[in-house]
């Protein structure tokens, strides 16, 4: 197969990064494919650091084969490539470097130990951290395919969207992504289903259909947006990293404030206001049992959407989204 | 080729058009337009950071940090939107709020010169961006983020001072509350003025930075109870005329070449901490403060008959590293420090509004002599340049026997940001110089030294006048008004030559009569 066909099937797949952001792998790969840049780095994010995320360990565990091929393939695209770094939190790194070494054959690739947490999954900070500068995003543009790693062209995608890109160039792709189903669910685990599903379809086929007692949060634990029951049969499941985290009723908003607010006091990088300062009025304000005081209810809502639209960087405003849809549905979840 | 004419975008304001240069940065168009734009992790100085979310405002009904924008034709802009007010004051409110997780934090310090008071602090970097050896760091994440020493030796150049938007870093007030104390206490009391406080001290009392206050700084400090005033620049003709017979002696041996200039203590601090290797290339001259300190203390002693111990010598200068360099053991003479303590400009003037002294009223007075008249050569050591402009004017008087006709050597001067290369005649040999402006720039011809055969070296942007040491804020603007001032005295002065000052005339015939002695007031070997 020639490389334009290769890029050819992917764009026609309609393959969309699966790393939470989503953006058109066909069209980013061909777009550095055409720039064709004399040299460029290819990062494979096995991060996964939003809360309830397993999916990329699944492949690990199950598909490391089948990941390796897709990651051929990006390299026999881009045989300019310096070195494929293949990032991997903590304990996958442990788990998995070895057999990943054994695999790899001729290659250029180096499985990178994640120095940092959560934030460290972002695209922008995870290059920082392969250069071992501090972990904070940088500034788009100038986008990472233009100066990325070691100010090098630099193509980052989570590690199943090279999975993907080894099922579609062996026409084996059936248009399915990986939900990781968590929180109190029945039948907790990842499963492979189809792209373009509802919350529901996706609850029922894997047998955690939910109760009028019950919502979830779709797309990560940290940032992921809070669907009530009623809302599940028309929403559709394809959002962020593919996370379904079941919650119950008994759960109070405090609690999930709390949750959320424990992890990301810590895991936000520092940079900004609305991260770092805003996530901590909320933190004080669940520790000082403020958070349901009608009085604070303007500037709560200030806040959180100070975090959505002022935010430095995604994490930021993803964060600020699933406390806004949180927020907003308060009186439907608990009336 | 001429000039290649900059293209120019019209863009809208609130509505109004405005005319701006295609990609200006468009905080700084608006602040200079006099929208009231709030913002703290923004400098011109440096690289926009776009932390602390301040100066935001809608660019095509996107909302976005004006600082980290670039001025497109045909931009629509808005600053005044209801949702661009609330945001900004939800993120003022978010900065005032978080002191309630960081009053408990410790204050740190730099050798008790340069003080962090981490209760302060609002997390916008400037610090960490001005440092120019990488000395402090954010350590941390999320609420934890703090800003901390790293493993690298501060130089104390200050600049982190100068840049600080909230008054979180300042000089140690324990050390400022002892020199007060000392003035208040001492017996014989005498203060040296670097040339950059005529025109900066002003400044903090409401004066515009054009203006020069020379002689009202005298009179403030005798205000003070100072018995004596001299002048620094002084000091300056002496470091100059003996930089420029080293200078032709390393030239005609064509040995440790390229000379390096002595003058800012940050910068030798530099040597000393990373490249020591380096130090023997260093002139061998003291600075014009240390030299003025010991005319002083073991000259004009005897003319007003005390001993060296009983004066106490406070120096008043625009730099934070002079406080360390005056506590260096190999300066002392005859078992008495050149100078006692430093005081920078910020400090006197603090100290002045405390004792309600009004610095607008005061009576100008003049500087006391014989250590009072300096040259313009001596007072143009303020500004990055002026120490090898000084030192070659009098290097080829020395040479020629005749003062050049061009004194500012201006000509085939190679410009790149923060540094200036020429080349000239001296001795019938081409002269290839240096100066650097700012410490971060010396790492631009770190590796081809060998290159050159004088470098100076002034770790602040801008030189003294824009030192740790001096009133905020400090911008390239600011930077040049200072600068013109140093400059106009220069102009206005009689004689621009240090070799020329007959006050120094003297002084070498009354005492500095032999090499030994003169080894001993005015030379170090680094």
């Amino acid at each position: 197969m020639t490389k334009e066909e290769v890029i050819e099937k992917i764009k026609f797949s309609g393959l969309c990064g699966r790393g939470g952001a989503g953006y058109p792998t066909g069209k980013k790969w061909e777009e550095m494919y055409k720039r064709n840049p004399k040299e460029i780095y290819i990062c494979v994010n096995g991060s996964e650091g939003e809360p309830g995320a397993r999916k990329d360990g699944y492949i690990l565990e199950y598909h490391l084969k089948e990941l390796i091929e897709g990651i051929k393939i990006a390299y026999y695209l881009f045989p300019q490539t310096k070195r494929i770094y293949l990032y991997l939190r903590k304990d996958y790194f442990k788990n998995y470097k070895e057999k990943v070494e054994l695999l790899k054959e001729n290659l250029p690739l180096a499985v990178f130990k994640e120095p940092g947490g959560y934030l460290c999954g972002e695209n922008t900070v995870l290059v920082n951290s392969i250069e071992g500068k501090r972990f904070e995003p940088r500034k788009k543009p100038p986008y990472l395919s233009e100066v990325g790693l070691f100010g090098k062209p630099t193509i980052v995608n989570n590690i199943e969207t090279f999975y993907r890109v080894y099922q579609i160039v062996n026409d084996i792709y059936e248009n399915k992504r990986f939900y990781t189903i968590g929180g109190e669910a029945k039948n907790p685990g990842v499963f492979d289903l189809p792209v373009d599903i509802t919350i529901k379809q996706v609850l029922m086929a894997t047998d955690n259909l939910i109760y009028e007692n019950q919502f979830v949060q779709l797309g990560g634990g940290a940032s992921g947006i809070f669907y009530t029951f009623d809302e599940i049969d028309k929403q559709s499941a394809n959002f962020g990293t593919g996370v379904i985290l079941i919650y119950n009723k008994k759960t109070s908003m405090v609690q999930i404030f709390k949750e959320k607010l424990d992890f990301l006091i810590k895991e936000n990088c520092g940079k900004c206001t609305p991260c770092r300062e805003g996530l901590y009025f909320l933190y004080k304000l669940v520790e000082n049992n403020k958070l349901l005081d009608p009085s604070l209810e303007r500037q709560i809502e200030d806040v959180i959407e100070n975090l959505v639209v002022s935010s430095f960087c995604g994490l930021g405003s993803g964060a600020g989204l699933a406390f806004k849809s949180l927020w907003e549905k308060r009186k439907k979840i608990w009336p | 080729m001429g000039e290649t004419k900059k293209n120019m975008a019209i863009i809208e304001i609130d509505g109004k058009k405005f005319e701006a240069e295609e990609g200006e940065n468009l905080l700084q168009f608006l602040l200079k337009n006099k929208f009231p734009i709030p913002h703290l992790c923004y400098h011109p100085d440096y690289e926009p950071a776009e932390a602390c979310r301040l100066c935001l405002v809608e660019v095509d009904g996107k909302i976005k940090t004006s600082c980290g924008v670039k001025i497109k034709d045909g931009m629509k802009i808005i600053t005044t939107s209801e949702k661009i007010k609330k945001l900004q004051m939800t993120n003022l409110r978010l900065i005032a709020y978080s002191k309630l997780r960081k009053q408990n934090r410790q204050k740190f310090n730099f050798d008790k010169i340069i003080e962090f008071d981490m209760a302060k602090c609002v997390d916008c970097g400037l610090c960490i961006r001005s440092c120019p050896v990488f000395a402090i760091a954010f350590y941390g994440y999320g609420i934890n983020q703090k800003v901390a020493p790293t493993k690298n030796p501060c130089v104390y150049c200050g600049q982190c001072l100068v840049h600080c938007p909230v008054f979180a870093i300042n000089t140690d007030q324990n050390e400022f509350q002892r020199i007060v104390k000392n003035i208040k206490t001492k017996k014989i009391k005498i203060a040296q003025v670097a040339p950059s406080i005529r025109s900066s001290l002003g400044e903090m009392f409401g004066y515009p930075h054009e203006k020069m206050s020379g002689e009202k700084v005298v009179a403030a400090l005798k205000a003070l109870g100072f018995d004596y005033v001299f002048d620094t620049a002084f000091g300056a003709d002496f470091t100059t005329f003996e930089e420029a017979k080293e200078l032709i002696e390393r030239l005609k041996t064509g040995e440790n070449l390229p000379m390096l200039t002595s003058c800012c203590p940050a910068w030798i601090n530099y040597l000393k901490f990373y490249q020591p290797e380096l130090l023997p290339l260093l002139t061998s001259v003291l600075p014009p403060e240390i030299i003025a300190g010991n005319l002083i203390k073991h000259y004009f002693s005897k003319k007003i008959g005390v001993l060296p111990k009983d004066i106490y010598l406070v120096s008043i200068m625009p730099c934070t590293a002079k406080k360390s360099e005056i506590r260096r053991k190999e300066l002392v003479v005859d078992g008495v420090f050149p100078v006692d303590d430093v005081l920078t400009t910020v400090e006197l003037g603090t100290f002045l509004k405390k004792e309600k002294i009004d610095f607008i009223s005061l009576k100008e007075i003049s500087f006391d002599n014989p250590l009072g008249e300096a040259t313009g050569a001596g007072v143009i050591f303020g500004v990055t340049g002026g120490v090898m402009t000084a030192a070659l004017r009098t290097a080829y008087f020395l040479l020629s026997g005749k003062n050049a006709k061009d004194l500012y050597f201006e000509k085939e001067i190679t410009s790149l940001k923060g540094m200036k290369m020429f080349n000239l005649e001296l001795l019938g040999k081409k002269l290839k110089v240096a100066i650097i402006d700012g410490l971060k720039n010396f790492y631009q011809i770190k590796d081809r030294l060998s290159e050159f055969d004088y470098i100076e070296v002034m770790a602040c942007p801008g030189g003294c006048l824009a030192g740790g040491g001096q009133p905020k804020p400090v911008n390239s603007n600011i930077r040049q008004k200072r600068r013109e001032v140093l400059y106009r005295i220069d102009k206005e002065k009689a004689i621009k030559t240090s070799h020329d000052n007959p006050f120094l005339k003297k002084i070498y015939s009354e005492f500095l009569t032999e090499e030994k002695i003169i080894h001993k007031y005015c030379h170090l070997k680094h």
